[in-house]
């Protein structure tokens, strides 16, 4: 499930002197990205806190125990091993979201260096960097990502490193645009003009001039990440047992759904609100960061 | 035989056989209380996808069921491994064992109309072993044996390069089935989607990822003596959809869409009883196991090995991984091979406490919880096809039972050829697999040097020399004290993990009556009804 | 115009060129050696590992092998599949259809709901309907499609038997996968189309034409529903790569034969020659959409020239 979001150009390189504090009281006002934090933070906080929350080993198997519905010993039943669900998919976001996070973290650093590179530079670099970028891009992603997997073999790094793939192309395409509108910004022309070094300009004015875009981007690729990592999960290329990645988990469950919903019910609910909220902060930055768009 | 092979559901073989004595019981009785309907079209959930139909040059045991409806063997195995007359009425072995001579049935024709004679067999085995074909089992089961030449019309012999004492009842496995040489010379590499056999069902289509599709042969007057049926067979059409997720293929029956389902996972198996007929196929050879690595730390170590043995509790590995539907293996051959010897089984009973024992004994010490010697941890890596759904879940079960007594165990989910050249590499402690085979020279494959399959990366000349022994020794009992001693000396060096049996568990509609299966345990729906 | 065809012709098959040298070395890093593979029990004899990995041309030097693939490719000559023992062409003419029908059904869906539920919910626009619709979408968007799949058919296949549970056949199999595979598209193309609509009508001319005292329904028929079409366009090339993706994993599901399921298989079995002909012909597939995606949009909107 892929989101592209369409290259757009940096809308306010005014907006930097507004203090930090006063935009995020402005953006909070913004219904849905009011409760997208919302159901993120409380996601990450049960995950964070899951050591806290529930004592029982994720991993504990147990023959006398196993296919039990929920019940309030076990919030959210047990899997074929016996293993405690509430505790599996609590730890395991830990896992799911952490994933996801670094292959934004990554994809994200590379696809928009690369796609900054070749914004500002432009000439042979650039298209060079952008011809290799439409190569990656004709590549539907989640077979790209497969394909790496495939490569480094299974492992929760190993899949997250293959996401990142996919991002890098993604993010390069719209930050080279961004960059290009960046670039003959007049303030930017006349630093250039005043001799200021290129990676001078591209770290005090470029990247600031396209944070709007990386922050919309980012947000996301957040989602899609999370939905990407559980596929490789699901397919046996993520994380390896007993790991309670919920993907992995999903996995599990994939065999017992008429006979025990609640193996895959429960993490696939947990995961679906977490790209939901993470969508939601995605919305209302873009129409706080996007003015443009607003208020219609 | 290659571990596309997939997983494998179960009862006790005891129990199985009394289910095999009804199903056929009842088949007759399905017949003769006349319900049984001539035009009925049997769907079958079936779980693995083939690599190829063509039994000469597939690698897959799910292959086999399909093939032993299309094509006659020149002997059939019984059920309990016994090898009787086929497309052969009759054999002699040379008092050198070197030459089989088999005589021929007269009038059996091919599903093309091509006549079957000694000159079918020979261009069969030819085509086997020709340079050109991708040959896999096929190739294998025939050993030394790899020429045939037609002494009369209706006779045709087999010559091994050494005397090959497996080669009688091998030649009963589908992978064997005779082909229609009209078909091999027209079809050459396409030949796996044009299937021409002698067989009970002519093949109609195959759609690769979907479905196979077979009709009933009406020319089949010719089925061997030891089936107890005679003329064409009363299921008019079988169809193996291809559902390879185990809830779909489950769901199918349910919904009534399929009327018979293979390797059901145990949970279901349980479950589905009470409103279901159930069929435990054993399927022969050394059942579900896992070799032991002997040549890398810290397997490379007796008393570590011994200890694995004691410490994982077969019965909660069972229960585990598949609701405990299948009976332990607790010796390298599963039961009814020739050499199976029971008084192995009680070897190794569960006994962590015998494991702790072993392991202080040699040296090891417990520190942090885990077993340490010379400042060396004890950690285990399990490899684990990801393809296959039980494996994992194999691996995960026998994870817990030995982190239970101290030992740091890491499981690794790997596709296919990853997890082939890591075993071939050694670059595992344990993996969980099946092997499936009719003869007991399986162990030449899995304990002898050089041998791809030698993933215990273990060799002894004294076992080198019995298996070499078992090979070329023609009289039955001999043969069984052989593989005996074998079999003592593998689980002396703990070499052989045994885990459970292998068994398909079938699950069908009560409407169905007659599902059976040939020695191996290939699902033979000849004598299948549906009323 | 010709010569701008002419042009972006010419940059598909340099792309298809750069997918072909990619596809080729990436399979080839997967670990395992098909050859192996392919012996089975007799790989323990390295004569006929050799004498294989010559058959298979896997001793040559990679420059050659390309060479030689790529020529074969030229002239429709895919190779062959030693893990499914089938020329590819015969495994990509069996399931290309089935990938086509699939994706071609979910596209339909994808456009028409996603139509109906983002024009909808911006014409009524910050109403209890607009957070409705576009809270559906978004959860449309946020569901992992390979657990639904699976829900849907035990919900709607198994217990209501509404469908088969196993089997392309027919439309009422094409149903279940269809909308699994759509459902995602749809919660994108809604939201996509929502913004567009609700720009739309934002635009001057707009404004004039209800300033001017057209009707509402006129001016939404003629300005605001044909400007929205072209992100529509827009749509269909980005979701044909989407749903193509979403095949992989729905076709697995559904035990449906389809490109995506042969890819995956190809890809675990390190099946080189299959993996190669897949990727082209799906990326190819890709690529052309989009080309002719691109062609058509100066012919909707006259206000943007070929480049």
């Amino acid at each position: 499930m892929t989101v592209e979001i369409a290259g757009q150009p940096a809308a306010d390189g005014l907006a930097v002197a507004v203090p930090a504090r006063t935009r995020v009281r402005q953006a909070m006002r913004h219904n849905s990205l009011r409760a997208g934090v919302v159901i993120v933070v409380v996601i990450a906080v049960l995950v964070l806190a899951a050591p806290l929350l529930t004592s029982v080993n994720p991993d504990t198997q147990n023959p006398a125990q196993t296919f039990l519905p929920p019940s309030p010993h076990h919030l959210m039943g047990t899997d074929s091993f016996g293993r405690d669900l509430f505790s599996r998919v609590l730890h395991g976001g830990q896992y799911t979201l952490g994933a996801s996070a670094l292959v934004v973290l990554i994809g994200g650093t590379i696809g928009t260096l690369l796609g900054v590179i070749a914004g500002y530079f432009g000439g042979a670099v650039g298209y060079l960097v952008m011809r290799f970028v439409d190569l990656l891009l004709a590549f539907p992603g989640i077979l790209l990502a497969l394909a790496v997997a495939a490569i480094l073999g299974p492992g929760l790094l190993n899949g997250v490193f293959a996401v990142a793939v996919v991002l890098v192309p993604a993010y390069a395409r719209v930050m080279e645009g961004a960059t290009v509108e960046v670039r003959h910004l007049p303030y930017v022309d006349a630093a250039v003009g005043l001799g200021s070094g290129a990676w001078h300009v591209i770290w005090r004015h470029v990247i600031p001039g396209i944070r709007s875009n990386v922050i919309v981007m980012t947000t996301s690729w957040l989602g899609i990440a999370a939905l990407w990592i559980a596929a490789l999960g699901f397919i046996g290329l993520g994380v390896q047992p007993p790991t309670p990645e919920w993907g992995a988990i999903l996995n599990d469950g994939e065999n017992y759904l008429t006979i025990a919903w609640w193996i895959s019910v429960f993490p696939g609910i947990f995961l679906a609100l977490f790209v939901v909220g993470v969508n939601l902060i995605g919305d209302g930055l873009r129409d706080e960061l996007d003015p443009a768009l607003n208020r219609f | 035989m290659r571990f596309r092979i997939r997983r494998l559901p179960a009862a006790a073989a005891l129990v199985a056989v009394t289910l095999i004595a009804t199903a056929c019981a009842s088949s007759t009785a399905g017949a003769s209380g006349g319900q049984a309907s001539t035009s009925a079209t049997l769907t079958v959930g079936w779980a693995e996808p083939p690599d190829t139909l063509n039994p000469a040059t597939t690698g897959a045991r799910d292959v086999g069921p399909i093939d032993v409806n299309v094509f006659d063997t020149l002997v059939w195995l019984t059920p309990t491994l016994k090898a009787t007359p086929d497309l052969a009425t009759k054999w002699s072995v040379s008092p050198d064992g070197k030459t089989y001579t088999f005589t021929l049935r007269h009038g059996v024709k091919f599903q093309d109309g091509t006549p079957f004679n000694a000159q079918s067999v020979v261009a069969n085995v030819d085509y086997i072993t020709a340079k050109s074909t991708q040959s896999t089992i096929a190739l294998g089961l025939l050993g030394p044996c790899t020429t045939a030449t037609a002494t009369s019309a209706y006779t045709v012999a087999f010559h091994c390069a050494k005397p090959y004492a497996p080669l009688l009842d091998q030649l009963g496995e589908p992978y064997l089935g005779i082909q229609s040489p009209a078909a091999i010379a027209r079809y050459g590499k396409n030949l796996g989607e044009h299937l021409v056999g002698t067989g009970p069902f002519k093949f109609v289509s195959y759609t690769p990822n979907q479905s196979v599709v077979l009709a009933r042969n009406p020319a089949y007057d010719w089925a061997p003596p030891a089936v107890g049926q005679n003329g064409p067979s009363k299921i008019a059409k079988i169809v193996f959809n291809i559902v390879t997720n185990s809830q779909a293929r489950v769901g199918s029956l349910q919904s009534g869409q399929s009327q018979l389902v293979q390797e059901t996972p145990g949970v279901y198996y349980k479950s589905l009883a009470s409103s279901y007929s159930e069929l435990a196929d054993p399927i022969s050879g050394m059942g579900i196991f896992a070799p032991i690595n002997a040549s890398t730390f810290p397997t490379n170590d007796l008393a570590v090995r011994q200890a694995i043995m004691y410490a994982i509790n077969k019965k909660s590995v069972i229960q585990l991984a598949d609701s405990g539907v299948f009976p332990a293996q607790d010796t390298p051959f599963s039961q009814g091979m020739l050499g199976y010897d029971s008084s192995l089984a009680n070897m190794y009973p569960y006994d962590p406490a015998k494991a702790t024992q072993l392991l202080t004994a040699d040296g090891w010490s417990k520190t942090g919880g885990t077993w340490t010697k010379d400042g060396k941890k004890l950690a285990l890596t399990i490899t684990a096809i990801s393809t296959v759904p039980e494996y994992p879940l194999i691996a995960q079960a026998i994870q817990s039972s030995l982190q239970a007594v101290g030992m740091q165990v890491s499981v690794v989910q790997q596709a296919e050829p990853a997890w082939l050249a890591s075993n071939l590499a050694g670059n595992m402690s344990l993996t969980p697999l099946q092997y499936i085979g009719v003869d007991p020279d399986a162990l030449h494959l899995w304990f002898t040097p050089g041998q791809y399959y030698n993933w215990s990366h273990y060799t002894n000349p004294q076992l080198t020399k019995l298996i070499d022994e078992g090979q070329v020794t023609t009289d039955q009992s001999a043969r069984a004290k052989i593989y005996e001693q074998a079999q003592q000396l593998i689980m002396q060096e703990a070499v052989d993990l045994p885990l459970h049996l292998n068994e398909d568990l079938l699950v069908y509609s009560k409407s169905l009556t007659g599902v059976t299966y040939s020695g191996g345990g290939f699902e033979y729906f000849y004598k299948a009804a549906l009323s | 115009m010709t010569r701008y065809l002419i042009k972006r012709l010419a940059g598909v098959i340099v792309l298809a060129f750069g997918i072909s040298v990619v596809v080729f070395l990436i399979i080839r890093l997967v670990p395992g050696n098909p050859a192996i593979s392919i012996l089975g029990t007799n790989a323990g004899n390295p004569a006929l590992v050799a004498r294989l990995e010559n058959q298979l041309g896997l001793n040559q030097p990679i420059t050659t092998q390309y060479v030689k693939w790529i020529g074969g490719v030229l002239q429709a000559n895919f190779g062959y599949s030693y893990d499914q023992q089938l020329p590819v062409a015969t495994l990509i003419a069996d399931n290309l259809g089935p990938t086509l029908e699939l994706t071609l059904f979910a596209l339909v869906l994808t456009v028409v709901f996603g139509l109906i539920l983002g024009v909808t919910a911006a014409l009524k626009r910050n109403s209890a309907y607009d957070t409705v619709s576009m809270g559906t979408a978004l959860t449309f968007l946020s569901l992992p499609s390979f657990w639904l799949g699976l829900v849907l058919l035990v919900i709607f296949a198994v217990q209501l038997h509404w469908f088969a549970v196993v089997g392309g056949s027919g439309f009422k199999g094409l149903v279940l996968p269809a909308v699994t595979l759509a459902l995602g598209g749809i919660g994108f193309t809604a939201r996509f189309v929502r913004s567009s609509v609700i720009e739309a009508l934002r635009q001057q001319h707009v404004v004039t034409s209800r300033a001017k005292g057209l009707s509402r329904s006129a001016v939404l028929v003629k300005h605001v529903i044909r400007n929205s079409l072209l992100p529509v366009f827009t749509i269909v090339g980005l979701q044909t790569g989407n749903l193509l993706s979403g095949a992989v994993i729905i076709e697995t599901v559904f035990s449906r034969p389809g490109l995506g399921r042969l890819l995956v298989n190809a890809i675990l079995a390190k099946d080189y020659e299959t993996v190669q002909a897949v990727v082209l012909v799906i990326a190819l597939m890709y690529a052309l959409v989009n080309f002719v995606v691109d062609i058509l949009y100066p012919v909707l909107d006259p206000r943007i020239a070929y480049r």
